[in-house]
């Protein structure tokens, strides 16, 4: 048993440096978790507001706006369930890095040409959430915590 | 397990849940009051050689209420909460009659630019367009009057369900609405 050869001390430093990872990765958990669940809510019910958000930042051809404003935002809840909830946590974190990518690259390019428009992070409200450098700094976090939890998640995800 | 054969073991479960949530994420569609037609209807608007898919974002409810048309009535100007109303169910193409430079600095969401100084008149206005579409014109505000004369001239070329808006970008700016800047998508 390798705990057995280990001294005291170092035992007890390393049980305590578990007990912060275990706290922390739940903290994560939970915080993104309602994030992405929160995040999904109202693009859930009103999709055709969501499909104009996407039109907006001019990267789809007009035809897939619709099926990708039907789609993400069940992902997005997904994500925010399996994270909540504490089941496939390994995927989940890895589909939550994989779509935050893509979020923060969007952001970028509307900022970048210079378009005025309403982000579509966490609501549908258009006075609430324009795209920001503001708004790539909370994705870059989100990602962080994704990573983290994709990285430090001991225990595989059960075959599905 | 190494870390690429962890990496496409987290890839492969994350396309398989991606196509189950499709799944769902279309039934619950097909069955919600607000869901929307998987494919994004359009409108083809022909502006000189410039031709732009505008799309339809539209629940399937509101599709099927606002294709039920008026018969011909003459151009009528409508008030602010009239033109936004429209705006928000989707039911009128807004046409912005002021210069392009006027219209990139800033101009009503998905509103079309159709300059009436660069009309090309030997050309049909809007060719691809359906003639029963409803349509609101508007210009800088009371103190031009494009917008009156290009629903004038779709009038007269057929178009049967036009509207001005003669407060115009003004009183739409004024009131906090939906603006955008830069040229059409």
């Amino acid at each position: 048993m390798v705990e057995s050869r280990l001294p005291d001390n170092d035992r007890r430093y390393a049980m305590k440096r578990i007990d912060s990872h275990f706290y922390l990765k739940i903290a994560i958990r939970l915080v993104l978790g309602f994030l992405f669940l929160y995040a999904s809510l109202d693009k859930i019910l009103y999709p055709s507001k969501f499909a104009e958000v996407i039109y907006n930042y001019r990267l789809l051809p007009v035809e897939l706006l619709n099926i990708c404003a039907i789609t993400v935002p069940w992902i997005e809840a997904f994500i925010g369930i399996s994270l909540l909830m504490g089941f496939w946590i390994e995927t989940s974190a890895f589909m939550l890095s994989g779509i935050t990518v893509f979020f923060i690259v969007m952001i970028i390019s509307a900022i970048v040409r210079g378009l005025d428009i309403e982000c579509g992070c966490f609501s549908l409200d258009a006075e609430g959430s324009l795209v920001s450098w503001k708004r790539v700094i909370e994705d870059v976090f989100i990602l962080a915590g994704g990573l983290y939890l994709m990285v430090n998640h001991k225990k595989p995800d059960k075959q599905g | 397990m190494n870390t690429s054969g962890k990496i496409f073991s987290m890839f492969k479960r994350s396309v398989l849940a991606v196509f189950i949530i499709s799944i769902a994420a279309i039934i619950f569609n097909g069955l919600s009051s607000s869901g929307v037609p998987l494919i994004t209807p359009f409108r083809i608007v022909t502006v000189g050689d410039n031709m732009t898919k505008y799309p339809v974002f539209q629940t399937r409810d509101q599709i099927h209420k606002y294709s039920q048309k008026n018969d011909f009535h003459a151009p009528e100007e409508i008030d602010l909460t009239i033109a936004y109303k429209h705006f928000q169910n989707y039911s009128a193409i807004f046409i912005d009659t002021r210069g392009a430079k006027e219209y990139q600095n800033g101009h009503i969401s998905r509103a079309v630019s159709i300059p009436l100084n660069l009309l090309d008149f030997s050309r049909e206005i809007l060719p691809e367009l359906s003639r029963n579409e409803r349509i609101i014109s508007y210009c800088d505000g009371e103190d031009c009057s494009q917008s009156i004369d290009l629903a004038i001239m779709l009038s007269e070329v057929g178009f049967n369900d036009v509207y001005f808006f003669f407060g115009g970008w003004t009183e739409w700016l004024k009131a906090g609405y939906p603006t955008m800047t830069g040229d059409m998508p």
